[in-house]
C-alpha cells in the first residue's frame, strides 16, 4: 500500500512537470496572441491519416501541405516575416483519434488554424470542437453534411458527393447512357454517402437503373464473389465506389479476370490516379471517372506547382497533393491579407470574398464550400486523359 | 488500518491531481484513465474471477455506448436515464451470451466470445439507417446529472467519472465479500471443491459475467459521452486488446490490478511521443514480457514488495517514521 | 450454369486457402494444446516475405517463396524455444496471451517497416483460363493444385513417417508418450514449426491474388478458428472438410444474403457448432489433459 502511495507521488511529479511544460507553451502563445507580432511563427495544424486504411491519401495531403509551407517560407513567410510552422498529427483514419488530435491542437499546441480531414467520419467528429473557435479548413472529406450548421470559420476544398453527383452522375446518365448499372461499394462512411447520392441523382425514369448493389468490407481482398453475382445481372455498367487505390485497382483487375469485357467500367469520381492505372494493369483500361484536378492543366500556377512538386518529391502531384497544398497556401495568403493569424472573422471574410488563384484554376468559396466542376477522364493506353466520345 | 489511510491519501491525491493542471487536455487524459479503468475492472471480473479470457469484451463496452446514444436520441430520454436502460439491456444480452457460452472453457470460450463480439460489431456496421454505420454516430454532450455543467467540462467530468470509478471499485469489493462472491472465488480456486460445498457453478459464472458486461456498458456509455462519436470500431478486438493488456499487466484477479494497467496504458503513452504502431509494438512486448516474467502482474509485485517492506519494518521502526515525516 | 460454375471455382480457391491455413492451426492445437493467436501473422509474413525479396533483392516468385519459408521456419523455431516452450506447462491462459502478444508484435513491426500500403506481389503465372464463361486465373489454379498436393503430402507424412507417428502418439496420449521416452519437447518444436510453415505457404499462395496487407492475418485467423472448430479442434480431416465447407458456405452466403453479411454467417456457424457439438462435426472427444 505504501508503494502505491509512492507511485502516486511519482506520477504526480511527472504530470506536474508535464503540465508546467505546457503552461509554458501557453505563456508564449498568449503573448503572441496579444500583440500579434511577438511570435515569429504561425502554427497551422494538419490532421491527416498517416496510418490506417487512408494512410496513402494522408501522406499525399501531407506532401502537398509541406510543399506549400516550404514555398511560402522561402519567399519570406507571411505577416511581415513570420514563418509557417506545420504541426502534423495522425488521426489514424479514426474519428475518435481525430477528435482528440483537434482538442490537443487547440488546447495544448495552440495552433492558429487547423487544416485536414481525409475521412468524412473524422471531419464529422471534429467539426463541433472547432466551431466558432478556430479556422478549420476541411481538405478532403466529401460527405455533404460536414458543411451543415457551419460557423463562419469552416471551409472545404474538395468537392462533395452531391456536387460530384450533379455533374458526374448526370454525365453518365446523359452521355454514357447505360440502361442498367451494377454497383460495388465499400461499406464505409464514404461508400454510404456515395450510394445515397447515386440513388438520389438517378431517381427519374430516364436515368440508369441500379440493378444490384454489393458492399464489401475494407479488410476484404478477394472480390470475386460479389463480382460474380453482379456479373450474372448482365448490367451495362459496373460502378465502383472505393476510396482506396488498391481496392479500386483490385476490383478492376478481378473484374477483368472474371470476363467483364464488354461492361462499361466506371469509377466513382475523385478516385482516379496513376497509382490505380499502374496497379490495375489491363483491368484499368477504359475505366471512366472524373476529377477536379489533373496535373496537365494549363496555367502558370499549375506549371510552377507541378515543377516544384516534382523537384521536391520526384513524382507528379495529383488531386490529394493539390488539395493538401491548397489548404496551407490559401490559409497563409488569407492570413497575410487579413494582417492577422487569428482574427478569424476577418480571415474568413477575406477567404469568402476573393477569387483565389490555384493550380486547378480559380477557386471561389460559397458558404465555405469551394466551387467547381469535375472533368470526366478515362484511362487509355495506361494514361489518364480527358474523356471524349 | 494503515492500508485505509493510504487508500484515503491515494484518493485525495487523485482528487487534487487535476487542480495542478491549467490545461484541460491533461485533465481529459485522467478522465480517459478513469473510464478505461472501469472497463478494465469489468474485464478483470471475468479474467480474474471466472478464470477465463473473453476476447470479445469490447462488444459490451460498445453496446453500452450505442444503446445509450440511440435510446436518448430516439426516445428523448435524458442521457443518464438512457445509460441506465442501456446497462440493463447490455446486461440482458450479456446474460444470454454468458448462459450460452460459459459451459465452454479455455480456447473455446475465448473464441466464442470473440465470435459474438464480431457479430455485434458487424450488425452495427451493417445497419447504417439506425446506427449510421461507419460514418459514426455523434453524441451531443449531456449535462452531468443534477448539475448544469456539460460533460465536456474537463474538471467536473473528471470528478464525476472518478467518483463512478470509486463506486464501481466499492461495488466489486462488496460483491466479492458476499457469500456469492466467496462462491465465485471458490470456483476459481477449483470447481470440484466449489460444487461440493453447494455452489451452482454455471449459475454463479453467468451472474458474474452479467455483472461484468453491465459494468462494461457503464464504461462504454461514459466513453461515448466523453469522446462524442461512436463507430463500430468500439466493439472491435482493438478495444478488447487494450482492456486485456491493462488487466494482465496490472494483475489478473487483483481488485486494484486493472487500475495500474489502465494508468500505464492511458496516461503514460500520452507523454511518450510515439506513433500508434510503435506504441502497440511496445505494448505487445510488454505483454509478452509480463506473461513470461511476471504472469501475476504489477499488483502481485506490489504485494510482494509490501510484504518485504513489512518484514524490514519491524527492526527499523525508527527509520521508517523518519522517512514518513519527510514525505509528509 | 456458368454462374454456378464460377461460384464453384471461387469457393474452391477460398476453401483451399482456408484448409492449408487451418491445418497448421489444428496441428498445433492437437499436439501442443495451444491455440496460436499469431497464426495469421505468419500467413501475413508469407506474403510480405515474397514482396520484400522480390522488391529489394529482385528474386523471382518461386525463389522468394522458398527463401521466405526457410526464414519464417527459423523464426518459428526461435519463437517456440523462447516463448512457447517455457509456458506450455503453465496455466493455459499464459501461452494464449503469449501468442496474442506475438501477433501484436509481428503485425506492428510490419506496419512500421512497410506501412499500411498494400503491396503487390508479382507472379509468373499471369493469364486467365476460360472454360466457357467460367474464368480462373493461373495463379488461382496454382493455388488449388499446390494446396491439394500439400494436403495430401501432410496426410501421408502424419500417417507414414516416423515423426508423424510420434506426433500422433503425443496428440492421443501425452502422458503415455512421455512415459515411453518420446522427446516430447522436440515434438512440440517440430509441430509448431510445421504448423507455421503451412500458414506461411498459404500466405505466399494468396499474396499475388490479393495484395499483401498488414491486417490480412487478423482477418484470416478468425476464419481459421471457424474452420478448425467446425471440423473439430485438433482433427486433420476435420480441418480439411471444415475449410471447404466454409469456403463454399461463404460463397453461397455472399450471393444469397449479400457480401457484407457473409462474415456474420460464418460466425453464427461457429457459435452454433461450439454450442451443440464443441468437439466439432468431425472431431472426437479429446482426452482431458
Amino acid at each position: 500500500m505504501r508503494k502505491i502511495f509512492m507511485i502516486l507521488l511519482t506520477m504526480m511529479f511527472i504530470l506536474g512537470a508535464c503540465s508546467q511544460g505546457s503552461s509554458g507553451d501557453n505563456g508564449n502563445n498568449g503573448s503572441s496572441e496579444s500583440n500579434d507580432g511577438g511570435g515569429d511563427t504561425v502554427k497551422i495544424g494538419v490532421v491527416a491519416p498517416l496510418t490506417g486504411p487512408a494512410a496513402l491519401y494522408g501522406e499525399q495531403v501531407e506532401a502537398g501541405a509541406k510543399l506549400a509551407a516550404k514555398l511560402i517560407n522561402e519567399e519570406g513567410g507571411i505577416l511581415g516575416g513570420k514563418q509557417i510552422e506545420l504541426v502534423i498529427e495522425d488521426d489514424q483514419s479514426k474519428p475518435e483519434v481525430g477528435l482528440s488530435k483537434y482538442k490537443e491542437l487547440i488546447e495544448v499546441k495552440n495552433v492558429d488554424a487547423i487544416t485536414g480531414g481525409v475521412n468524412s467520419s473524422v471531419s464529422m467528429a471534429t467539426k463541433d470542437i472547432a466551431k466558432d473557435r478556430i479556422l478549420n479548413i476541411v481538405t478532403i472529406s466529401k460527405a455533404p453534411e460536414i458543411m451543415a450548421d457551419r460557423d463562419n470559420y469552416r471551409f472545404r476544398l474538395n468537392s462533395t458527393n452531391d456536387m460530384d453527383g450533379e455533374s458526374f452522375h448526370k454525365f453518365i446518365s446523359e452521355t454514357l447512357q447505360p440502361k442498367t448499372v451494377a454497383v460495388i461499394v465499400e461499406n464505409t462512411d464514404y461508400g454510404q454517402a456515395e450510394i445515397e447520392a447515386l440513388r438520389r441523382n438517378w431517381s427519374s425514369e430516364n436515368d440508369p437503373e441500379i440493378v444490384g448493389v454489393e458492399f464489401f468490407e475494407l479488410e476484404d481482398t478477394d472480390y470475386t464473389n460479389p463480382l460474380t453475382k453482379l456479373k450474372s445481372l448482365n448490367a451495362d455498367a459496373l460502378y465502383v465506389v472505393g476510396a482506396a487505390i488498391e481496392i479500386n485497382s483490385a476490383v478492376f483487375s478481378q473484374a477483368h479476370q472474371l470476363g467483364f469485357n464488354d461492361t462499361m467500367k466506371i469509377l466513382s469520381p475523385g478516385n482516379i490516379n496513376m497509382e490505380v492505372v499502374k496497379l490495375a494493369g489491363e483491368g484499368g483500361e477504359g475505366v471512366i471517372s472524373a476529377d477536379l484536378y489533373q496535373n496537365s492543366i494549363d496555367n502558370e500556377m499549375n506549371k510552377m506547382f507541378v515543377e516544384k512538386f516534382e523537384q521536391e518529391y520526384g513524382y507528379l502531384p495529383e488531386k490529394m497533393e493539390l488539395l493538401g497544398f491548397e489548404s496551407i497556401w490559401l490559409t497563409a495568403k488569407a492570413m497575410d491579407q487579413a494582417g492577422s493569424a487569428n482574427d478569424y472573422d476577418k480571415i474568413a471574410e477575406i477567404l469568402s470574398s476573393n477569387n483565389w488563384e490555384s493550380p486547378r484554376g480559380e477557386v471561389v468559396f460559397e458558404n465555405g464550400q469551394a466551387q467547381g466542376e469535375v472533368l470526366p477522364l478515362v484511362i487509355k493506353n495506361g494514361e489518364i486523359v480527358p474523356y471524349e466520345q | 488500518m494503515k492500508d485505509r489511510i493510504l487508500i484515503f491519501i491515494a484518493v485525495v491525491v487523485l482528487i487534487l491531481l487535476p487542480l495542478l493542471f491549467s490545461n484541460p487536455y491533461y485533465i481529459n487524459i485522467l478522465t480517459q484513465f478513469a473510464i478505461f479503468a472501469v472497463f478494465a475492472l469489468s474485464l478483470n471480473f471475468i479474467v480474474g474471477y471466472i478464470g477465463e479470457i473473453s476476447f470479445g469484451h469490447a462488444a459490451y463496452f460498445g453496446l453500452g455506448a450505442y444503446f445509450t446514444a440511440l435510446i436518448s436520441q430516439n426516445f428523448g430520454t435524458s442521457y443518464w436515464i438512457s445509460l441506465i436502460i442501456a446497462i440493463m439491456l447490455t446486461g440482458l444480452i450479456g446474460m444470454f451470451v454468458g448462459f450460452l457460452t460459459l459451459r465452454l472453457q479455455g480456447v473455446y470460450f475465448a473464441i466464442i466470445t470473440l465470435a459474438f463480439a464480431e457479430i455485434f460489431r458487424l450488425i452495427i456496421s451493417n445497419l447504417p439507417s439506425i446506427t449510421r454505420g461507419a460514418m459514426g454516430l455523434s453524441v451531443p454532450s449531456p449535462n452531468i446529472p443534477f448539475t448544469n455543467v456539460t460533460f465536456g467540462d474537463p474538471l467536473m467530468t473528471y470528478y464525476f467519472v472518478f467518483g463512478l470509478m470509486l463506486l464501481v471499485i466499492l461495488f466489486i469489493k462488496y460483491v466479492l465479500e458476499t457469500p456469492f462472491g466467496k462462491g465465485v472465488i471458490a470456483i476459481r480456486e477449483g470447481h470440484l471443491l466449489a460444487s461440493s460445498i453447494g455452489v451452482n457453478v454455471v449459475k454463479y459464472k453467468v451472474i458474474t459475467f452479467t455483472i461484468s458486461t453491465m459494468i462494461a456498458a457503464l464504461s462504454g456509455g461514459l466513453y461515448g459521452a466523453f469522446i462524442g462519436i461512436l463507430t463500430p470500431d468500439l466493439l472491435s478486438v482493438h478495444y478488447t486488446t487494450e482492456a486485456l493488456l491493462m488487466v494482465v499487466v496490472g494483475g489478473i484477479g487483483y481488485l486494484l490490478g486493472p487500475l495500474y494497467g489502465a494508468f500505464i496504458f492511458t496516461v503514460i503513452p500520452e507523454f511518450l511521443w510515439m506513433s500508434p504502431e510503435v506504441q502497440l509494438l511496445v505494448f505487445g512486448i510488454i505483454l509478452l514480457l509480463a506473461v513470461l516474467f511476471m504472469p501475476r502482474g504489477i499488483a502481485y509485485i506490489l504485494e510482494q514488495l509490501k510484504h518485504k517492506l513489512e518484514n524490514v519494518r519491524q527492526p527499523k521502526a525508527k527509520l521508517e517514521s523518519n522517512s514518513e515525516e519527510m514525505e509528509g | 450454369m456458368e454462374f454456378v460454375g464460377q461460384l464453384l471455382v471461387n469457393g474452391s480457391v477460398i476453401g483451399v486457402t482456408y484448409v492449408v491455413f487451418a491445418l497448421g492451426l489444428t496441428l498445433i492445437f492437437g499436439i501442443l494444446g495451444l491455440i496460436n493467436f499469431a497464426h495469421g501473422e505468419f500467413y501475413m509474413l508469407g506474403a510480405y516475405g515474397s514482396f520484400v525479396l522480390q522488391q529489394q533483392f529482385g528474386l523471382g516468385y518461386i525463389t522468394s517463396a522458398i527463401t521466405t519459408i526457410i526464414f519464417v521456419l527459423l523464426l518459428a523455431f526461435i519463437i517456440e524455444k523462447y516463448t512457447i516452450s517455457p509456458l506450455i506447462d503453465t496455466d493455459h491462459l499464459n501461452s494464449l496471451l503469449a501468442t496474442f502478444a506475438i501477433s501484436i508484435i509481428i503485425l506492428n513491426i510490419i506496419v512500421i517497416a512497410y506501412g499500411n500500403t498494400p503491396r503487390q506481389i508479382e507472379t509468373p503465372f499471369t493469364g486467365v483460363l476460360a472454360i466457357g464463361d467460367v474464368y480462373i486465373t493461373y495463379q488461382r489454379l496454382i493455388l488449388i493444385v499446390v494446396g491439394v498436393v500439400i494436403i495430401l503430402l501432410l496426410n501421408l507424412f502424419i500417417k507414414r513417417s516416423k515423426l508423424g507417428k510420434l506426433m500422433r502418439a503425443v496428440s492421443q496420449n501425452r502422458m503415455g508418450a512421455m512415459v515411453t521416452g518420446i522427446p516430447i519437447k522436440r515434438i512440440y518444436t517440430a509441430t509448431f514449426v510445421l504448423g507455421i510453415g503451412l500458414a506461411t505457404i498459404s500466405g505466399i499462395l494468396i499474396g499475388p491474388i490479393t495484395y499483401a496487407t498488414p491486417t490480412m492475418g487478423s482477418s484470416a485467423i478468425l476464419k481459421g478458428f471457424v474452420v478448425v472448430i467446425l471440423g473439430g479442434l485438433g482433427s486433420i480431416p476435420g480441418a480439411i472438410i471444415g475449410g471447404f465447407l466454409l469456403g463454399f458456405g461463404e460463397t453461397v452466403a455472399s450471393v444469397i444474403l449479400g457480401n457484407s453479411w457473409k462474415d456474420v454467417v460464418s460466425y453464427l456457424i461457429l457459435i452454433i457448432v461450439l454450442l451443440i457439438k464443441p468437439e466439432g462435426i468431425f472431431g472426437y472427444k479429446r482426452r482431458a489433459q
